[in-house]
């Protein structure tokens, strides 16, 4: 061990070499999954603090016809369940005038929320950047987007919005815009409007339905059983309950295989450390014939000189591994501590995850031994005596 | 010959002519002497006359093409390589032309190096007393470096006592110093072979540089002579 280290570090250049190539590596690693893990799970923050909750329940065949009070009142007697909203979704045509300028937006997605229980349910209410949220049943928030394309609303502005009802009659409303509402990332409703539930109802002629319902948990683990229990307590309905991982699947998948795929070229950066480890494993075995010859001569055996170089990649992988796991934790931290985005993005949801951590520094660990094999195999096949006559 | 140590018999040595051909060169020719135990003996010979073929064969670093070789008894021929690192831990030691020290470790370290590789089964003679007894006993926490030619080729005499050998094999081990730490450094070997009835076989081509030995063979285009004969 002593000598392994001795003729490790009378290298210093060559071993210094390996071991950055082993924490940048492992840099490489940190860093992808700081910002795409970090945009992954802040897309899932946004998705279920938005749009479908820990839970999101539908009717697989139509719109659900229990009451906001039944279904609200059900999940919240249940103690995981914080809080429960109905909604409800439809499209519109809306248009504006201003300056002189008539401006007009079609296939707009409109969101029908109560704010009774909506503000406990979601954090829509919270993307209100300007003006309020719903207030009531005449006024709506735009998303920033849709304003900007009406021709610059601002809040406290008309609108006058055509959708279409149940029966495929045009319907026309007036509303008074309260809020505009905006967030980073694509989770929001940048690109939508936001109304009063009962109003759309009575617009699309729904009136007491609701097209959705989300649940918002104290307990997220318990998302599973709650999903389960409310199933089992409604089985002659045709309700869907989905938990945050299933109802944004199809959004999710896209994120996933781009991490994969990142992971990967860490993975490649890896490799071209182990490459660099053999390379030098090689230069330091080939410094060191002389030394081998001797070592030999005195009865050390062909396991005694593998030993020697495979404790060299061992020492190398765990320098390696510890300086790039902590340069990797500290970029992390700086991440987290500074709610890192990228170009006025959603914020990184930056997290630990140890064992992912541990993982990537085991790798990184067994890489360096494994690129060292080859070397200590070579120095192992040297003859005493053409060492030292070569060496 | 009485409680020999070394028994060498018909022993040739016959570099390349593996392969069809390939020119191949006799570098030592029905080779037979026997050493006792305690000899001071030293092989003699010119530049290219297989002297040093001839203690490599000895020191088991190469193998021969014929012939046998006993050391202690043992027939050292078809023992396989793992054999014969064990015996060439327990029952040889060897001084280099350039001491070899391995750099990276200290003086004392070079010299528990053997008995390390060895393991704890034989009783051994302590690194400091050994390096005390070659007057390096000051110098034994420097690294192997950081100390003259003649300090180091001690502290390879001291390393090569270390592991009880045997023999001890030393290949021209005055080559590379100065007279005067030439002239040291024998003396040393003479009073460690007097003292603990060592066995030395020494090859050198400057044979009076030695004075007065037990025994001298020389070797001549791979063959061995009893004396001087050169």
């Amino acid at each position: 061990m002593r000598l392994a280290l001795r003729m490790l570090t009378s290298r210093k250049g060559s071993m210094i070499g390996a071991i950055l190539a082993i924490t940048v590596g492992i840099l490489v690693i940190h860093v992808n999954f700081v910002i795409f893990q970090g945009l992954y799970d802040a897309f899932v923050r946004d998705m279920k603090a938005y749009r479908f909750g820990d839970i999101y329940v539908t009717n697989e065949e139509d719109y659900i016809d229990k009451s906001d009070a039944l279904l609200v009142g059900w999940f919240e007697r249940i103690p995981q369940v914080s809080a429960a909203a109905p909604r409800l979704s439809s499209s519109a045509s809306i248009n504006a005038t201003g300056t002189g300028m008539r401006y007009e937006e079609f296939g707009i997605p409109i969101i029908g929320v109560d704010p009774r229980y909506d503000t406990r349910a979601s954090a829509m209410h919270e993307t209100v950047t300007q003006g309020q949220y719903v207030t009531s049943r005449s006024s709506m928030v735009l998303g920033a987007t849709v304003a900007r394309d009406l021709g610059d609303v601002q809040v406290g502005d008309n609108i006058r919005v055509k959708i279409v009802d149940r029966w495929g009659i045009d319907q026309f409303r007036r509303f008074s815009v309260s809020g505009i509402s905006e967030s980073a990332g694509g989770a929001g409703f940048d690109t939508s409007v936001i109304m009063h539930i009962e109003t759309l109802r009575d617009i699309i002629d729904r009136g007491g339905e609701s097209g959705s319902m989300i649940v918002r948990l104290n307990e997220p683990t318990a998302a599973a059983n709650v999903r389960d229990l409310f199933l089992a307590a409604f089985p002659a309905d045709d309700f869907k309950a989905e938990t945050i991982e299933e109802s944004a699947e199809s959004q999710l998948a896209g994120f996933r295989s781009g991490i994969a795929m990142i992971n990967m070229i860490g993975l490649f950066g890896m490799m071209s450390a182990a490459f660099a480890i053999v390379t030098i494993q090689m230069m330091i075995v080939g410094g060191k014939t002389r030394e081998i010859g001797i070592m030999r001569a005195i009865g050390a055996r062909r396991k005694d000189i593998l030993v020697i170089f495979i404790v060299q990649g061992m020492l190398m992988g765990v320098m390696g591994a510890a300086a790039g796991t902590a340069v990797g934790l500290g970029y992390t931290m700086y991440a987290k501590e500074t709610k890192m985005t990228f170009s006025g993005s959603v914020a990184l949801e930056v997290s630990y995850n140890w064992p992912a951590i541990a993982r990537t520094a085991l790798l990184a660990f067994g890489l360096s031994v494994a690129a060292s094999m080859y070397p200590s195999y070579r120095a192992t096949k040297l003859l005493p005596v053409e060492a030292m006559r070569y060496g | 010959m009485a409680d020999a140590v070394l028994e060498i018999s018909g022993l040739s040595k016959v570099y390349g002519g593996g392969k069809p051909g390939a020119v191949s060169t006799q570098a030592l020719r029905d080779v037979s002497l026997t050493v006792a135990r305690g000899e001071f003996m030293l092989i003699v010979g010119s530049s290219g006359s297989g002297k040093s073929t001839l203690l490599n064969m000895i020191g088991l670093l190469d193998r021969p093409t014929t012939g046998s070789i006993r050391i202690d008894g043992v027939e050292t021929a078809s023992l396989p390589d793992g054999e014969l690192s064990s015996f060439r831990s327990s029952r040889l030691g060897f001084v280099f032309q350039f001491s070899n020290l391995l750099a990276e470790l200290t003086v004392i370290e070079n010299v528990e190096l053997p008995q390390k590789i060895l393991g704890g089964s034989k009783r051994l003679p302590l690194p400091s007393e050994l390096l005390a007894a070659v007057g390096m006993v000051d110098h034994m926490h420097k690294r192997a470096n950081a100390i003259s030619g003649g300090q180091a080729q001690r502290a390879a005499i001291a390393r090569g006592l270390a592991n009880g050998p045997s023999i001890v094999l030393a290949d021209e081990p005055t080559g590379n110093l100065d007279s005067k730490s030439a002239a040291a450094t024998i003396d040393l070997m003479k009073s460690m072979a007097r003292e603990l009835a060592q066995t030395f076989v020494i090859v050198t081509h400057d044979r009076h540089q030695f004075g007065d030995v037990d025994r001298i063979v020389s070797i001549k285009d791979g063959m061995a002579h009893e004396g001087e004969h050169l």
